[in-house]
């Protein structure tokens, strides 16, 4: 029997499954909702996780300082405290420590031979500044010119001004003193300011000098020195 | 479907409600606890600083010597004996030969700058913080003490030099001599300061 391919007119299986058609929606306020929630309990989870954290590491914190104060000694801090402010004062009061006494070393040097001493004043102010007044008596005007330009000359008493000056016959129980020569006596008083770290202490430092007497020496220099620091309790 | 949507909305809710009533609160909390945490370790490092600053003090503290010691409180002592200063003072001038004819002492002066000292106290009760030096400089109160004496010029001299070597400071504050050009003796006036440190009076 031959086959008529493609001929028969029987229909070919026209009873196709037709795939069934899926609902494919996005449910896009699904996806969010859950999104949202699963990630706020998340959140959640961490926040509580991480401040437990925190929790631990501030108890840590207030666990290390509550240990180092413990360290602190309230004696040893009053102590040092103590100690620190009388370094203080103390370094204070030796870096402003003068001599005065060089005050005079610089006086005779520039004291002319005709200018008889009269007055002397010295004053510390607070500012570690002195104020110095000198009062000289001589024969005449000159001496006094002289005696400006030796004060003009000293680096230390180079600001000494003349302040005031008599002149006149002297009374009569001063004729017979230095200056007794035409019978009138010219006193001029020079002030000079100035501070007084230009005359510094400078301690003595003994030489190492070894010699026959420098037992004796050593002991003649400790009778001649200051006296002991026995009033302060 | 309908239920679907219900349990959409209650989720979200409940989501906000969480944000709202326990993730808002907890990290304003956690922030609060940060902070305080920051705070704390600042604390611990300047305990920190302040430790290494306090033994490296007491390490300098304990590197003096017991003679050291006295000897710097020797030199700014916390009170002061005025009769023994006078003695000492008496004891110089008669090292060298002065004749002293008076000797007079005004105690508890103030540090040398009053407008400073009244600038302290009106700082401290307004509870200003100061520095250890203000401290320090605000507990120091002055001693003076004024001699008269006769001697040679020579005399005098040696004296204010003996007087400036001296182990605890005497310094001279004002001094003056006249001279009558008909003795070699000068006759002279000097006065002299000292100084103590006393933290009880701050």
């Amino acid at each position: 029997m031959p086959e008529s391919s493609g001929t028969s007119f029987i229909p070919k299986n026209s009873n196709r499954v037709r795939k069934p058609r899926t609902n494919k929606r996005i449910y896009i306020f699904s996806y969010i909702t859950y999104v949202l929630f699963f990630g706020t309990l998340l959140t959640l989870l961490g926040s509580y996780v991480y401040s437990v954290q925190v929790g631990k590491n501030l108890e840590r914190q207030k666990q290390e300082l509550a240990t180092k104060s413990e360290t602190f000694s309230d004696v040893e801090i009053a102590y040092v405290r103590d100690l620190e402010k009388r370094l203080l004062v103390a370094e204070r009061l030796v870096n402003e420590s003068s001599a005065p006494s060089r005050l005079f070393d610089a006086l005779e040097a520039v004291i002319a031979d005709t200018v008889a001493v009269v007055e002397f004043t010295y004053e510390r102010e607070a500012n570690s500044n002195f104020v110095l007044t000198f009062s000289g008596a001589m024969n005449e005007f000159d001496s006094a010119a002289f005696q400006r330009d030796l004060f003009a000359a000293a680096p230390a008493l180079a600001n000494a001004t003349v302040s005031e000056y008599t002149y006149g016959t002297p009374p009569q129980s001063e004729v017979e003193g230095q200056v007794a020569g035409s019978g009138r006596r010219l006193v001029v008083t020079f002030e000079s300011t100035g501070s007084t770290a230009l005359f510094p202490f400078e301690p003595e430092i003994p030489s190492l000098t070894i010699e026959e007497s420098a037992t004796t020496s050593a002991a003649e220099s400790t009778d001649t020195g200051p006296a002991t620091s026995t009033a302060n309790q | 479907m309908r239920f679907q949507a219900v349990t959409q909305i209650i989720l979200v809710i409940l989501s906000i409600v969480i944000i709202l009533t326990i993730i808002r609160p907890m990290f304003v909390g956690i922030s609060e606890e940060q902070d305080e945490v920051q705070r704390y370790r600042e604390a611990v490092d300047l305990a920190d600083q302040f430790n290494a600053r306090l033994g490296e003090l007491a390490q300098r503290a304990n590197a003096f010597s017991a003679q050291e010691l006295q000897a710097l409180d020797t030199y700014l002592p916390s009170e002061i004996d005025p009769i023994l200063v006078s003695r000492d003072l008496v004891a110089i001038a008669d090292r060298n030969g002065l004749l002293v004819e008076e000797i007079a002492v005004e105690d508890d002066l103030e540090g040398g700058d009053t407008t400073a000292s009244d600038q302290y106290a009106l700082e401290e009760t307004l509870m200003v913080q100061h520095t250890l030096e203000e401290e320090a400089e605000a507990a120091v109160t002055r001693h003076q003490f004024t001699i008269e004496a006769a001697g040679t010029y020579g005399q005098m001299k040696q004296m204010l030099r003996d007087v400036e070597r001296n182990h605890y400071p005497l310094r001279l504050s004002q001094f003056e001599f006249k001279s009558d050009n008909q003795s070699s003796l000068l006759s002279f006036t000097a006065t002299f300061e000292t100084y103590v440190l006393n933290f009880d009076q701050l």
